[in-house]
């Protein structure tokens, strides 16, 4: 029930071993590899490095394939292929060219006839408007003297034919569709023009008979019956022999593709795979619990050879998250991942999610029936449909269902099982004399009851943040003097335990000493967070970060008082980023002026250089930058010509007599500017919105207790409803319960969640792990 | 009733043209073009579904187009579950005059089948008269007595019975109109309280000032007509533009300087930019603005509905443009300028 231990594998072997290698990793579907090893470029020098990364020559065989797949109506699927001896691309071609001639005759002829098919329908389309005239078509179109036209009219325009009736022409009304009005007309050939124009002014549309039309409109409607009825059947016979071909193919067809696909894929890998002479050299992550049968897996390829690293030998990547949890919890693992991953080194949040999330939606949607309906609708989306959210239904179900047997509810009803309240000893727990005749009457209690259950919720939560952050570099700031840490947790339990003693059970807790060591304390604490912060960093200094950040500042302090040149990228933000970074490293060397000029207009990146000298044409200086961004900042100053030069004596000195804190990188201005006035006004602001949300947090958590009587409330009205409807109350209770289950749970679902992620969340996790992503042959066409 | 009025007519406005829209179908080289892609619109999809665009005809367009708007009208009317003498039934009013009219025009043009070719047929159901007899009149007795049973006859007995070809055909559409307004203001006070009517009234207040002013502008920048001749073409309905103010104007050797002053002053503040050349689209833009700023604030129904009806004839004109410059092949940016959006 947590982030799955990782574990860092290095694979070498033989180069000409590395596609085997590649697939066995997909294979194995537990690799998540990462770009060239740092590790392996300090082990052999980076310059003898190179990558493998170079033209696929299988990507477009295997859109070929994929072609061919759709044409015949195949199913890409991994399937295994041990035994197909195809390895070269040239094999694969030969094998798709011998099946694309087969292929290619029959889809011609499938086309052919289906062209004829479109033609003979529209044919048939057209004779179908005609029907009912009883002409031959070869003689009509034979006439001399007279000229036919067929074609279709704009309704609008047919009233307007009445205006011409003096004009010589005849015309023939057959249907009507679609605004359009199916006619005929007839018009001696001396008065066509004119005729036609009047016709072509009216928005008339002529439609061109086919010429093998034979017979009148009923005979011609026949043959053409009787044509698409032969082609259908010419149609029926080439899909036959294309599934007969498909049934022969199928299996080598599926076995060849996924081999394809599998070196497709694992060419497309090598370029995380970097290279040395004639050996390979890759590095992943594996889940520890499988580690020794990935070993094993690849190690089966001769002369590789894989082995565990420590984590940190990796400083450019950090380990993927995949999350473990028992099968009561997994589903809940979807709001988690919705949220964003958790980081390796933290925790999974999943359980505490599962347990309040499945805890707060039984409180607010309590009801045996409607809990079992919901989890009955989970088991079969899930059996049926495979929803990501059948298994929650099916959890929560059932927590609702046993919150239903507290509250006595089964679809509405009370009458069934014996609510709490009305139970002698919990009601006179709760100081009634007599039972309450139904919940709305214990209202008070069940909304003071949430309000605990949030107090609880928000306290777990700052416990987490504590737990979370008390080893980081900014544990004083993230898990002591903070809103959501220690003199928080301790501001927000006195004094929600403080009114719950004094007002709810009448003890006189709130006293002076017990205000002012509570509450009070914890307040200032949070009010002169920034000078505690400060004077206290200073207290244990260089603990964690003078190791990171003396570096930075001999270079800066050298810089500061020599050059005249100004750093580039030096902002405050940047040196706290680099300060409290894990590691950084800094790069001594020279680079020409220009090089300076085009690096300080580049725009912002992840390092800061800092000019020591220049002689007008070159400037010698340092750049400072995180060990995890080091090979992309190594090589944007090679691309500018930076000379590396070993670090001189007299800032080496400085660095040594360094003795620092944080707070030395605040720039002199910005110490200025922070007047009294300022600190104090900014204090208060920031005092006032933690004490804020403490209470709009707490708050939030009345809508359990709202639920609770809404829910409540909702199955009243259906009761009545029911009792109004006499026969049909059956009826009205079932729709009632439905829409109950249907909008009230689907609510409570969201308000859940909402709790979860804005008073739960917000005051501890951090979303920002990486997803495992194991290499994988991908099957489907998409990607 | 009035709130579900307004929400339709504002859901409906809401599946208008957009600018991208129009930015698309500028660039279209044909009216084939223009037709496949109204057809993929929301709010042309149904009109164009079945129509073959390689075929079609841009006259057919138009009247495909307006058969649109006047059955979105209808369908609107019928659910108000209004009578037919309520206001509401303005449009039909205005298109039986508009009928009216374009005969005389074609008659006194001697075309013999023109107006029948522009003849909206949708039209012959609610027309109070035959619109194909109206269409076989060739004299203007005839038309009266197509007009014999209808409120037009009275209104136009005297003016056709001694009406010459020469005649200025404007005094018929003035005496028209002025009836039309007359009818207006007597069902807008039959129905409505007096804030209401009130505001319905300065509808038809407001579009004689601006027609008014842009008659006035246009018979004396391009033909320096009379004043006495210029007011015979002018509505006899006021607002802003009193006609003290238009005697003192057209008296002025700077009247069309001063018309354009007092049309930037009296309405189209700084807000809308105006080209004399085209002082029409300005008013147009003018209405636009006014009226879908009606259309988003007001709680009359029948107010929504006039708003919404003056947007669709502003969309219906700009498709009319925008199918006119590809047939006349304009460069799309200048016809761009003629659209009101």
């Amino acid at each position: 029930m947590a982030i799955e231990k990782m574990v860092l594998v290095r694979i070498e072997g033989a180069l000409k071993r590395v596609n085997k290698t590649l697939m066995k990793c997909c294979e194995s579907k537990c690799f998540h590899i990462i770009p060239p090893s740092h590790g392996v470029e300090r082990e052999w020098g980076e310059r003898r490095l190179r990558s493998l990364k170079s033209k696929n020559p299988f990507a477009p065989i295997v859109d070929r394939a994929r072609t061919l797949a759709e044409g015949l109506d195949i199913e890409i699927r991994e399937v295994d292929y041990d035994d197909v001896s195809i390895n070269v691309s040239v094999d694969f071609d030969s094998y798709y060219d011998e099946i694309e001639q087969k292929y290619a005759e029959l889809s011609e002829r499938k086309k052919s006839i289906e062209a004829d098919l479109k033609d003979h329908s529209v044919a048939l389309m057209q004779v179908e408007r005609l029907s009912g005239f009883n002409i031959d078509f070869p003689e009509l179109f034979a006439c001399k003297y007279v000229k036919c036209r067929f074609g279709r009219l704009p309704l609008d325009s047919l009233p307007k034919l009445a205006y011409y009736n003096d004009r010589d022409f005849i015309y023939y009304h057959f249907t009507d569709e679609n605004g359009y009005a199916q006619i005929l007309y007839v018009t001696p050939f001396a008065d066509s023009p004119e005729v036609d124009d009047i016709f072509t002014s009216l928005f008339f549309e002529r439609t061109r008979v086919p010429d093998y039309f034979h017979g009148n409109a009923d005979e011609a409607k026949s043959d053409m019956l009787k044509m698409v009825r032969e082609e259908n059947t010419r149609l029926e016979a080439v899909n036959n022999e294309l599934e007969t071909m498909r049934q022969e193919l199928e299996d080598s067809f599926l076995k060849v593709t996924s081999k394809l696909i599998a070196l497709d894929q694992s060419y497309f890998l090598r370029q995380n795979v970097a290279a040395i002479n004639n050996k390979f050299f890759m590095s992943g992550y594996v889940p520890k619990r499988r580690l020794k049968e990935f070993i094993a897996s690849v190690e089966s390829v001769p002369d590789v050879h894989a082995e565990e690293k420590p984590l940190d030998s990796e400083p450019n990547s950090s380990p993927p998250v995949l999350l473990r949890n028992n099968w009561l919890f997994r589903p809940f693992e979807m709001f988690v991942k919705m949220y964003g991953l958790p980081n390796y080194k933290c925790f999974d949040p999943t359980p505490y999610v599962a347990v309040t999330f499945m805890l707060i939606f039984g409180i607010m949607f309590g009801d045996v029936g409607q809990g079992l309906l919901i989890t009955v609708l989970g088991v079969i989306l899930d059996k049926w449909r495979k929803v990501k959210l059948a298994p929650v239904m099916q959890r929560i179900g059932i927590t609702s269902a046993l919150f239903g047997v507290l509250y006595g509810s089964v679809f509405g009803n009370e009458e069934l099982i014996e609510p709490f309240f009305k139970i002698p000893s919990v009601y006179q727990a709760l100081g009634y004399a007599e039972a309450p005749a139904d919940i709305f009457q214990v209202s008070t209690i069940l909304l003071i009851v949430a309000i605990g259950i949030g107090v609880i919720m928000v306290l777990i939560s700052m416990a987490m943040n504590i737990a979370t952050n008390i080893r980081s570099p900014q544990w004083l700031s993230q898990a002591v003097i903070n809103p959501n840490g220690f003199t928080g947790m301790i501001f927000y339990a006195s004094l929600m335990v403080g009114i719950a003693l004094q007002l709810g059970l009448g003890i006189e807790v709130m006293t002076t000493p017990y205000v002012l060591c509570l509450i009070v304390l914890p307040l200032a604490l949070m009010f002169l967070k920034e000078p505690l912060i400060h004077l206290l960093n200073k207290a244990v200094k260089g603990k964690t970060t003078v190791r990171n950040i003396n570096i930075l500042s001999a270079v800066k302090t050298y810089s500061d008082s020599i050059s005249e040149l100004p750093p580039i990228n030096g902002s405050e933000e940047m040196q706290e980023q680099l300060a409290t970074s894990n590691l950084v490293k800094a790069q001594y060397g020279e680079m020409s002026m220009e090089a300076y000029r085009k690096l300080s207009s580049s725009g912002p990146g992840s390092f800061i250089f800092y000019p020591c000298e220049t002689d007008g044409t070159t400037v010698t200086g340092a750049y400072i930058t995180a060990v995890t961004d080091l090979v992309s900042v190594d090589r944007q100053f090679a691309s500018l010509g930076f000379k590396k030069l070993k670090m001189p004596e007299h800032i080496e000195d400085i660095r040594k007599e360094q003795t620092l804190h944080l707070s030395d990188y605040t720039p002199a201005e910005q110490k200025e500017k922070k007047s009294v006035g300022n600190f104090i006004i900014e204090g208060i602001i920031e005092l006032f919105e933690s004490c804020l949300s403490y209470v709009t947090n707490t708050m939030s958590f009345l809508r359990i207790g709202g639920f609770i009587l809404s829910h409540a409330g909702l199955m009243l009205v259906v009761s009545i409803l029911a009792e109004k409807a006499g026969d049909s109350a059956i009826i009205v209770q079932i729709l009632g319960n439905l829409f109950v289950v249907g909008m009230e749970g689907f609510l409570v679902g969201i308000q859940v969640l909402r709790l979860e992620f804005y008073e739960v969340f917000s005051r501890f996790y951090k979303g920002d792990g990486k997803p495992f992503s194991p290499v994988v042959a991908n099957y489907s066409a998409e990607d | 009733m009035a709130d579900a009025i307004i929400a339709k007519a504002k859901a409906i406005y809401g599946k208008r043209l957009t600018p991208e829209d129009y930015s698309f179908l500028l660039r279209r080289g044909s009216v084939s073009g223009v037709v496949a892609y109204l057809k993929e619109t929301e709010r042309y999809h149904k009109t164009f579904a079945h129509v073959n665009e390689n075929q079609i005809h841009r006259g057919q367009v138009e009247q495909l187009i307006s058969r649109d708007m006047f059955e979105l009208y209808i369908r609107l009317c019928k659910f108000m579950a209004a009578d037919k003498n309520s206001f509401c039934f303005y449009l039909i009013k205005e298109l039986e005059i508009k009928q009216i009219i374009a005969a005389l025009i074609y008659i006194k043009a001697g075309s013999a089948d023109g107006y029948l070719l522009e003849m909206p047929t949708y039209l012959m159901e609610y027309a109070c008269f035959d619109l194909m007899k109206l269409a076989k009149a060739t004299t203007y007795r005839e038309v009266l007595e197509v007009l014999s049973d209808t409120p037009y006859y009275k209104v136009l007995k005297l003016l056709l019975s001694t009406f010459r070809r020469q005649d200025d055909m404007n005094e018929a559409a003035v005496t028209l109109y002025a009836w039309y307004i007359n009818w207006a203001f007597r069902a807008i006070d039959r129905s409505f309280s007096d804030a209401e009517a009130a505001a319905l009234k300065e509808i038809f207040l407001r579009r004689s000032d601006l027609s008014n002013i842009t008659v006035c502008y246009r018979k004396k920048s391009l033909f320096n007509e009379d004043a006495e001749r210029i007011k015979k073409s002018l509505y006899n309905v006021h607002y802003r533009l009193t006609p003290a103010m238009i005697d003192e104007i057209l008296s002025r050797p700077d009247a069309a300087d001063r018309l354009l002053e007092l049309l930037r002053k009296m309405y189209l503040k700084d807000r809308i930019e105006y080209d004399p050349e085209n002082l029409e689209i300005a008013v147009r833009r003018y209405n636009y603005s006014y009226y879908k700023r009606q259309l988003g604030f007001t709680d009359n129904g029948v107010m929504a509905l006039y708003s919404l009806m003056v947007l669709c004839e502003t969309e219906r004109a700009n498709l009319q443009t925008i199918i006119e410059g590809v047939r006349y092949q304009r460069p799309p940016s200048e016809t761009e300028k003629l659209l009101v959006i």
